[in-house]
């Protein structure tokens, strides 16, 4: 066994993980600059919804993450509609203790739905593949793909749809972008149903990658906030991904090679100095007027 | 006419006092009030609050049912309630204040070893009876109000060393330990100590915290180093999950748990139960399966009752043999009061829980159950049998 090229196979699981509920995140931040600290019960509630079509009901474990995906965007939609949309307009302070009220609702409504036992999803693809000296689970590559697809897709319809086209007006200027035509209430909603729709399948494949409980969004989305806070206010989605692989890897490393009780510490203090040197992030271009998407 | 008026003033007012305290006294002979300390709400609410409560609660309601537990020639019901510490430090601190400015004497838990570590304070400057039980943590039971019906972090520790004295062909061992586990923790030197004592070697020691899901790090650090056995000093959800990414990196050593997780409580972790074979769990006997599968008829009748509760679980039998103890402790007191009831619990007699425990609890110091506060239980070693669970091995 290659001790570091399998730590390396380990961050790149890692990174996929991170950056799967990382994308859902940048499309609701980054745009519509909503601090939504309930996109981790939104990642929780795929995970219990792909749990309720695949262990309660039956069904075949890839059309339910599909599923997920649509249940989780329409529950989105109603907390884009009747949350946010009546928050947006009170300020910072009012839009961030919401969504931190939403998610204690949100983890209530979880834990009085399907319990706070930890219960798990049977793997689809039990299978290891072994590239030389190093071992990743098939279920593992598949979900790697799907996160690589889902950012492309992201990318594609961000940079160079026409519908992007009126989402980087919206996250650039919210009320030039209403004066030149733009349907900001409709691309809002939108927007934070394709956020939770993409929040819900990292929720749905990582159902079945380890156990499910109310509080498992907690720390992805932490970190997904690490990652939008390094890359900065107007990073572009490469940039995320750059973002979300750095941070698997140092703390892959940091576990592996020095201490993996010291993991998170050193992600953290990273984030620390990382700040107090660029405190913008590393994209620069956060002010108003420079903001790309 | 200043004294009639005093008098008349005085005497409606005396009456009044007279009924209160007549009415507070029938109360107490009605009532022994009880406060439990457990996680209600949070990831350990079903698998160890729960189980720990129905345990707890099947023989409380039993004896209410009969009319209460005779102390001193009266006759009291168990009026217990239950307060929430999310199975978190921080939280486990607000529910023991609460407890206490309720006006709770006698108080049951908190049930987990960081948790009770948290309210030891609280423990210390009040004058309420504690029973705490499973943590296996040290350091409660040296204040003189805090027993402990469970047994203590070493029995872990030697059974794995007693397992490992019949099992030559393990010479390579790693260990990896929760930090949030403070009894787990004060054990690891010990533990290390005594199995270099065996002439083994221990050859890595890692680190991991409550709530960590990713492991394949330390993971793939330990198979390096190829230990013959990888002991999972950590909870019951990382112990599967830990598990699960060990079998994916092609680990094939044998794996041993020391969260104390039922059958029923795995089966719901791990959905590939092909993940379990050759895997063992070292813990005191804290949940029904292994008396179950022995046709022990007292399990089988605590089964019933928790079930009913949905409270059959991982800490079933802790809440039982509890429950029993604490009992027993008030029938020989005499006064329903935190002093009587430990005098009481001091000079309880092993003979006199055989039998009514699950677990056996052994003799000290000439036939005692407590001494200095503590019991003698054995931990037992388990391996996991396809169809079966949890079943003993030597």
């Amino acid at each position: 066994m290659n001790v570091l090229l399998q730590q390396i196979a380990n961050a790149a699981v890692l990174a996929a993980a991170y950056l799967a509920v990382t994308v859902g995140l940048f499309l609701i931040f980054n745009v519509l600059h909503i601090p939504n600290f309930a996109h981790g019960e939104m990642y929780a509630l795929g995970a219990y919804f792909q749990y309720t079509l695949v262990v309660l009901l039956g069904l075949p474990f890839f059309p339910s993450v599909v599923l997920s995906m649509a249940l989780v965007a329409v529950t989105g939609y109603l907390v884009e509609r009747f949350v946010f949309r009546r928050l947006v307009g009170f300020g910072l302070l009012s839009v961030l203790m919401g969504s931190l009220a939403l998610a204690t609702v949100l983890q209530e409504v979880i834990r009085l739905t399907w319990g706070g036992t930890p219960i798990s999803v049977p793997l689809p693809l039990p299978a290891v593949v072994e590239l030389g000296n190093v071992r990743i689970g098939m279920y593992r590559l598949l979900v790697m793909g799907v996160v690589l697809v889902a950012c492309a897709l992201t990318g594609w319809i961000v940079y160079y749809s026409g519908f992007g086209r009126k989402l980087r007006a919206l996250a650039q200027n919210r009320d030039l972008s209403e004066y030149a035509g733009v349907n900001v209430t409709g691309v809002g909603a939108l927007t934070f149903m394709l956020g939770s729709a993409l929040t819900g399948l990292a929720g749905a494949l990582s159902s079945a990658a380890g156990s499910l409980e109310p509080h498992m969004g907690f720390y992805p989305t932490l970190v997904a906030f690490v990652i939008l806070t390094i890359v900065g206010a107007g990073g572009r989605l490469p940039m995320v991904v750059a973002g979300g692989i750095a941070i698997a890897i140092i703390e892959t490393l940091t576990a592996g090679y020095i201490s993996n009780a010291m993991r998170t510490a050193v992600v953290f203090a990273m984030l620390v100095a990382f700040l107090v040197w660029r405190p913008d992030g590393a994209y620069r271009g956060a002010a108003v007027e420079r903001a790309r998407l | 006419m200043n004294k009639c008026l005093a008098a008349l003033v005085a005497v409606p007012f005396a009456l009044l006092d007279l009924s209160g305290a007549s009415a507070q006294s029938a109360q107490q002979t009605e009532s022994l009030r009880v406060a439990q300390i457990a996680p209600l709400t949070g990831s350990s609410a079903d698998t160890y609050g729960a189980s720990m409560l129905a345990g707890l609660n099947c023989v409380f309601d039993e004896v209410n049912a009969q009319g209460g537990v005779p102390i001193a020639g009266r006759r009291y019901k168990i009026d217990y309630k239950v307060y929430d510490d999310k199975f978190r430090a921080d939280e486990v601190q607000a529910a023991a204040r609460r407890a206490l400015n309720d006006g709770y004497k006698f108080i049951i838990g908190p049930i987990g070893s960081g948790v009770a570590s948290a309210a030891q304070p609280l423990m210390a400057r009040s004058d309420a009876f504690w029973m705490i039980s499973p943590p296996s943590v040290p350091g409660p039971t040296r204040n003189p109000n805090v027993f402990r019906p469970a047994a203590l972090i070493s029995a872990y520790s030697e059974a794995t060393l007693d397992w490992l004295k019949a099992h030559p062909e393990l010479k390579r061992i790693a260990l990896i330990t929760d930090q949030a586990h403070t009894g787990l923790v004060s054990a690891e030197p010990d533990l290390v100590a005594g199995i270099k004592a065996l002439g083994r070697e221990v050859v890595i020691q890692q680190k991991s915290k409550l709530g960590d899901t990713d492991f394949r790090a330390p993971i793939t650090e330990a198979m390096s180093v190829k230990p013959d056995l990888y002991i999972l000093r950590v909870y019951s959800v990382e112990s599967a999950l830990m598990t699960q990414q060990i079998r994916e990196l092609g680990g094939k050593m044998l794996v041993q748990w020391n969260a104390g997780v039922g059958t029923a409580d795995a089966r719901a972790l791990v959905k590939d139960l092909s993940i379990l074979k050759d895997v063992t769990q070292v813990s005191p006997l804290l949940a029904l399966d292994v008396f179950l599968t022995d046709g022990n008829k007292l399990a089988e009748k605590v089964a019933a009752c928790a079930e009913k509760r949905k409270g059959n679980g991982s800490f079933t039998t802790a809440g039982h043999d509890t429950a029993v103890i604490f009992l027993e402790g008030l029938k020989r007191a005499s006064a329903p009061t935190p002093d009587a009831m430990i005098k009481a619990l001091a000079e309880l007699k092993a003979a006199d829980v055989a039998g009514k425990t699950l677990n056996v609890y052994e003799s000290q110091d000439g036939g005692l159950v407590f001494k200095d506060r503590e019991v003698h239980v054995r931990a037992v070693m388990q391996v996991w049998r396809e169809g079966a669970g949890w079943v003993r091995t030597r």
